[in-house]
């Protein structure tokens, strides 16, 4: 088990709160993602559209994301997707890779704007 | 139409016009508040560009996100502003697809030439409209003053009445919460759960003349002033700039950012 330690200086509880970090990554290690999961699409300009896909851990992240990105309403061709206030990089992973990476299962997604 | 008044304060035209004899397009997000029929611009945030040269320009998705994020409630993208190099004063076939493609519920589309001509084509319930800007400085009640609630901070014009403030002051709250909840991580212990709220600073951009604040999400860092540059340079494109913190208010004030207009 490897204990990270992550260094909150704005907060008041600092102590507590790095012990904290440590017994969440301590559970996160020893827990399987199960096969089905739930993920939480939010539109980053728009916190009132949100949608739930199910899936499977070994669907591929970049067909979930461009589901999500249709059902919201986002047609643009490039798409960007956070998670933790966190950009993910998802092309080429699985969902399961996705989640164990970047251990979350609610998203911001947004497009790019083109202009000519 | 349900808005027909669209302002940009004076100050932010004169920067504009100092831009238009880039020889790239360049493009900004147009950030502000509504108050009943108006559309009101605070600030404006140049794009951090995938594509940028005499023809084109595109955002960064992921600037987009953190921008959005940062927004305080009230506060929104309200529309795009770029200009065109050339002479070419209307949209081009791009510009007409980001219309078309609805990103935007509603916002308000500027194309300035160099000339210093522009279209402005406001879009609202799917429907376009070519609209004039009112391009002068703020009155009083439409300066954006800055209401607090624990923690939170909330951006709106000062001509917002008390019944609007004591109706929409929820909405706003139910707003940030939605949007921290996202960022927020559970620990669950013994039955219990506990909320890891996100490490958050205010900023504050130093030359504007009036408050618009932003909020700045941080996640893991091992330098605090790093990442708040970091974060800055994500959200507003300012590569080397000049801060001020207060940790105690949770404040950072943009001092210059060199030589940047906006």
């Amino acid at each position: 088990m490897i204990l990270i330690k992550k260094v909150y200086p704005l907060s008041s509880e600092k102590k507590h709160h790095v012990e904290e970090t440590s017994i969440l990554v301590e559970k996160e290690e020893k827990v399987e993602v199960p096969e089905v999961v739930t993920l939480y699409f939010q539109r980053a300009d728009n916190v009132k559209k949100t949608i739930t896909i199910r899936t499977t851990v070994s669907d591929l992240m970049e067909r979930v994301v461009a589901l999500a990105a249709k059902q919201l309403g986002i047609k643009s061709g490039r798409i960007g997707v956070s998670g933790g206030g966190t950009p993910i990089n998802f092309v080429g992973k699985t969902v399961g890779e996705v989640l164990k990476e970047y251990n979350t299962v609610s998203f911001h997604i947004s497009s790019a704007d083109m202009l000519g | 139409m349900m808005f027909n008044s669209f302002i940009i304060p004076s100050f932010l035209w004169s920067r504009i016009s100092k831009l238009c004899d880039c020889e790239n397009e360049v493009a900004f997000f147009l950030i502000g508040s509504t108050l009943r029929n108006k559309i009101l611009i605070y600030d404006m945030v140049e794009f951090s560009y995938e594509v940028q040269n005499r023809f084109s320009a595109s955002s960064s998705p992921m600037q987009k996100i953190m921008l959005s994020t940062a927004l305080l409630p009230s506060m929104k993208i309200l529309g795009i502003l770029h200009t065109h190099p050339f002479s070419i004063d209307k949209p081009s076939f791009s510009d007409q697809d980001l219309l078309t493609f609805h990103n935007y519920d509603f916002g308000l589309f500027i194309l300035v030439s160099r000339s210093l001509d522009y279209v402005a084509v406001f879009l609202e319930r799917d429907e376009l409209s070519h609209v004039n800007l009112e391009i002068r400085p703020l009155k009083p009640d439409e300066i954006p003053v800055t209401l607090f609630w624990e923690d939170y901070k909330f951006v709106i014009p000062s001509g917002m009445s008390r019944w609007e403030l004591e109706k929409y002051a929820p909405l706003y709250i139910g707003e940030i919460l939605q949007k921290e909840l996202m960022l927020c991580r559970a620990i669950v212990k013994n039955n219990r759960i506990k909320l890891v709220k996100p490490i958050f600073i205010d900023v504050l951009k130093k030359w504007l003349p009036y408050p618009v604040l932003y909020r700045l999400y941080l996640t893991e860092y091992d330098n605090l002033e790093e990442a708040i540059l970091s974060s800055i340079r994500n959200i507003f494109n300012y590569s080397n700039c000049r801060i001020k913190l207060n940790l105690k208010e949770r404040l950072v004030e943009i001092i210059d950012c060199e030589g940047r207009l906006i």
